[in-house]
């Protein structure tokens, strides 16, 4: 968990993933209307279906267009170019209905409500709720309310299609429970984000500040007083060499900042493989530095189950390395291959003997190596006494 | 430098940019936690909505059902499932994980298979049986919560069932009239639609969510450098960057004689005490201390907290501020370390403390889960805010 969470703060992204929805639901129910409809062709043997099912495609094209498009203008128009298709597939379908021989179908009937329900969705991805609402009773009155004029045209029995008119009622409801949802977390995150980026400011802030003055206190404070309890006379080299350091440091204070441990916690360069993110946090919180290199993004295209090991491992590793290396800082670099991905964590602590393994180590035999062979990886260690650990594990799935 | 070579704006976020492939097994809401405000709330409507639709289907055709014990049964499990999923959504500790979901889902598929069996042999139109839309229902409210890869998988089995109870219906009916595909089509086609509208939900969300995600880590490397370099060219330590021009002139000067007379000593020595005096100012105070009218922290922990824990402090506080309910002067804050454990307690005065709450009930959501344990209380005149610290930075 951390606060570096990405938000829809002004709701493109859900805008955009209800457009996606909207258009994968209407084409399905267009689909099968389609379907449907061609399967009739030859029982009925009327062959005007075919313009019903061009009518059917302009309304697929009025509504995926519809729910995409970011001009509520052009989102009107595509609504209506939507719903004179539906209408042209109405007449045509109750026209053929009332012509087959046999009991004739009431308005409601199911090949008329799916193309209806196709229709219904094109307001969700809209960007405002009054826009949302206001598209949805366009379609409701233009699309379903049509049908029925042309029901009433063909002489088609007419009933009320609750269905239709209950997922209007519906889908009203939820664009407005997740606008209103939304306008809560928008509200939220924005204050949210706020704050974490002024705590981040806050904590560059004091680590520039703490460098700086850590610098000052060791170099120029310490030569002052140096010079102060100096007998007066020529300056000797060391002194010159001194003083010669400060000036150009003081010239030029980003040298000062460019030190290890200025940039901060790891985790802000994890931020686009979250399943990093926690176990580096949590070691840091531990007190360890920790570098993290190579493939890294590689990680996100690994299975779940592969994923959850591998992190296992690894935080076993580091574990270890806070353990008993007797260092604080660890690297983890990764690397990808088509099929496979290695992960290797390193140290370079007092190491140990790999064949005579204390028991208090027992986990990085076992947790590490049980965790990566569970998903079908292998484990290699290499440490020697005095010469540091590296930890190397290959897990199946690499790059995708 | 940590990070190395995963900087943000350099390797790991461009080649995340290049290729938006954002983690596998990731919901939306695991990226987004305060999304969760919308879902549950959407999880709510749909829940009404199916279980409205449900009543109101079996009452207008009751005149189909064979087995009123099965259609009666089949409510209650629907109820049943989606209280499971309303109450796993409400568990901030817990969450809608996929086991229960599964749970949920389980408990809706078992309510449609005995809706249907409910009317087996006099059920006249597939398309008045509810469970065929309530099993997509329930994937479309489960859309934030889980994977496009576990809904698809669902969608499938939703699909699959509805097919089989469509051709079971077929069977058992004696007007065949109508096509076996035909029929096994419309009874299929909600569930598909609305399963695959949750796939396409669920995987654009986390997308738009992840690009969102790696736009902020740029921000904040913006934000980064752009400090760093008001830092240099501003100041180095508050006072020590007026303090730089009588240093460096007089070490430029000794440094060009060469020689060190009596008066530089003196000269040094208060230069060295002056430098002395601006570090030790230099520690900078505690900006969350902006925020409220007094801050008790005996034990110092504020600068010590974790900066994801102080930023939610922060984000409660500037809350409490922005509601028209409170003011500065009313709200302190009191950090505590004991002997085991740490906590804090942020105090909030209100003449409407009800509202008060109802205005930064998101942040205190966000407290919960940020803290292991955080809880709020409300008395006559004042809001309680209580969280344990866990961890340090």
């Amino acid at each position: 968990m951390t606060l570096q969470i990405a938000a829809d703060v002004d709701g493109v992204a859900t805008s955009r993933a209800l457009a996606r929805a909207g258009a994968l639901l209407a084409c399905v129910f267009l689909g099968v209307t389609m379907t449907v409809s061609a399967l009739f062709i030859p029982v009925t043997g009327h062959g005007e279906i075919v313009v019903g099912l061009g009518a059917l495609l302009v309304t697929g094209i009025g509504v995926v267009g519809a729910l995409h498009v970011r001009r509520f203008a052009a989102a009107v128009a595509l609504t209506l170019l939507a719903c004179a298709g539906l209408y042209l597939f109405a007449l045509i379908a109750t026209g053929v209905s009332v012509q087959v021989p046999g009991p004739t179908p009431s308005s409601d009937y199911v090949l008329l409500s799916m193309p209806e329900f196709a229709v219904l969705v094109v307001g969700i991805s809209a960007r405002s709720l009054r826009k949302a609402l206001a598209l949805g009773s366009l379609a409701f009155v233009a699309g379903p309310g049509f049908v029925q004029v042309a029901a009433w045209q063909q002489g088609m029995p007419r009933a009320v299609d609750i269905p239709v008119i209950a997922s209007y009622f519906a889908l009203g409801l939820f664009v407005t429970a997740l606008w209103l949802g939304r306008r809560d977390a928008a509200r939220g995150t924005a204050v949210m984000s706020g704050a974490a980026l002024a705590e981040e400011r806050d904590v560059a802030l004091e680590r520039f500040s703490t460098r700086a003055s850590s610098w000052l206190h060791d170099t120029v404070l310490s030569d002052l007083r140096a010079l102060a309890a100096t007998e007066p006379g020529p300056l000797d080299s060391t002194h010159a060499q001194a003083i010669d350091r400060d000036l150009a440091n003081l010239a030029d204070v980003r040298l000062i900042l460019d030190a290890p441990g200025v940039h901060g916690s790891a985790t802000r360069a994890l931020v686009a493989v979250p399943a990093l993110v926690g176990l580096v946090r949590d070691a840091e919180q531990k007190g360890l530095r920790i570098r993290v290199g190579g493939d890294v993004p590689a990680i996100n295209a690994l299975s779940f189950a592969v994923t959850r090991n591998l992190e296992r491992a690894i935080t076993e590793c580091l574990d270890n390395v806070l353990a008993h290396s007797g260092v604080r800082e660890a690297e983890i670099s990764v690397m990808s291959s088509p099929s496979e991905l290695s992960v290797m964590v390193s140290d370079s602590g007092v190491g140990f003997e790999v064949n005579d393994i204390a028991e208090d180590r027992i986990g990085l035999r076992v947790s590490v190596v049980d965790a990566i062979a569970d998903i079908g990886g292998s484990v290699q260690i290499w440490s020697r006494p005095g010469a540091g650990t590296a930890v190397f594990m290959t897990v199946p799935g690499g790059q995708s | 430098m940590s990070g190395g070579a995963a900087q943000p704006g350099t390797p790991a976020v461009a080649a995340a940019r290049r290729v938006l492939r954002p983690p596998r097994g990731l919901t939306a809401l695991e990226l987004d936690p305060l999304a969760a405000i919308s879902a549950r709330g959407f999880l709510v409507v749909v829940a009404v909505v199916s279980l409205v639709c449900a009543i109101g289907l079996t009452v207008t055709t009751a005149d189909q059902i064979s087995s009123w014990p099965l259609a009666v049964l089949a409510l209650v499990l629907l109820a049943a499932g989606y209280g499971w999923f309303v109450r796993s959504a409400f568990r901030f500790d817990l969450g809608v994980s996929n086991d229960r979901f599964a749970v949920s889902y389980a408990l809706v598929a078992i309510a449609t298979v005995l809706n249907s069996l409910s009317c087996l042999g006099t059920n006249t139109l597939v398309r008045d049986d509810w469970g065929l839309v309530t099993i997509g229902l329930v994937l479309m409210a489960a859309a934030p919560f889980r994977t496009s890869a576990e809904l698809g998988t669902y969608t499938t089995v939703s699909v699959a069932l509805a097919g089989m109870l469509a051709g079971l219906h077929w069977f058992t009916s004696l007007d065949t009239s109508i096509p076996l595909a035909v029929i096994v089509l419309v009874a299929a086609a909600p569930a598909l639609a609305l399963g695959l509208g949750s796939v396409g939900y669920a995987r654009h969300l986390l997308l738009g969510i992840y690009a969102e995600r790696l736009d902020q880590a740029e921000n904040r490397e913006r934000q980064f450098d752009e400090l760093r370099r008001t830092f240099v060219d501003d100041d180095v330590v508050g006072s020590i960057g007026s303090l730089r021009e009588e240093i460096v002139p007089f070490l430029a000067r000794i440094r060009q004689s060469g020689t060190l007379t009596v008066d530089d000593r003196v000269r040094a020595g208060v230069l060295a005490q002056t430098l002395q005096g601006a570090i030790a100012e230099a520690r900078r105070s505690d900006s969350l201390a902006d925020h409220v009218s007094a801050l008790v922290d005996e034990a110092g922990l504020s600068p010590r907290l974790h900066e994801d824990d102080r930023a939610t402090l922060r984000a409660l506080l500037i809350a409490l501020n922005n509601s028209e309910h409170a003011s500065r002067q009313g709200i302190t804050l009191e950090l505590v370390e004991g002997e085991d454990d740490r906590f804090g307690v942020v105090r909030c005065r209100s003449d409407d403390v009800r509202a008060l709450r109802a205005d930064v009930l998101p942040f205190i959501r966000m407290a919960r889960l940020m803290f292991r344990r955080a809880g709020e209380q409300v008395t006559d005149d004042t809001l309680l805010v209580q969280f344990d610290i866990d961890r340090l930075a």
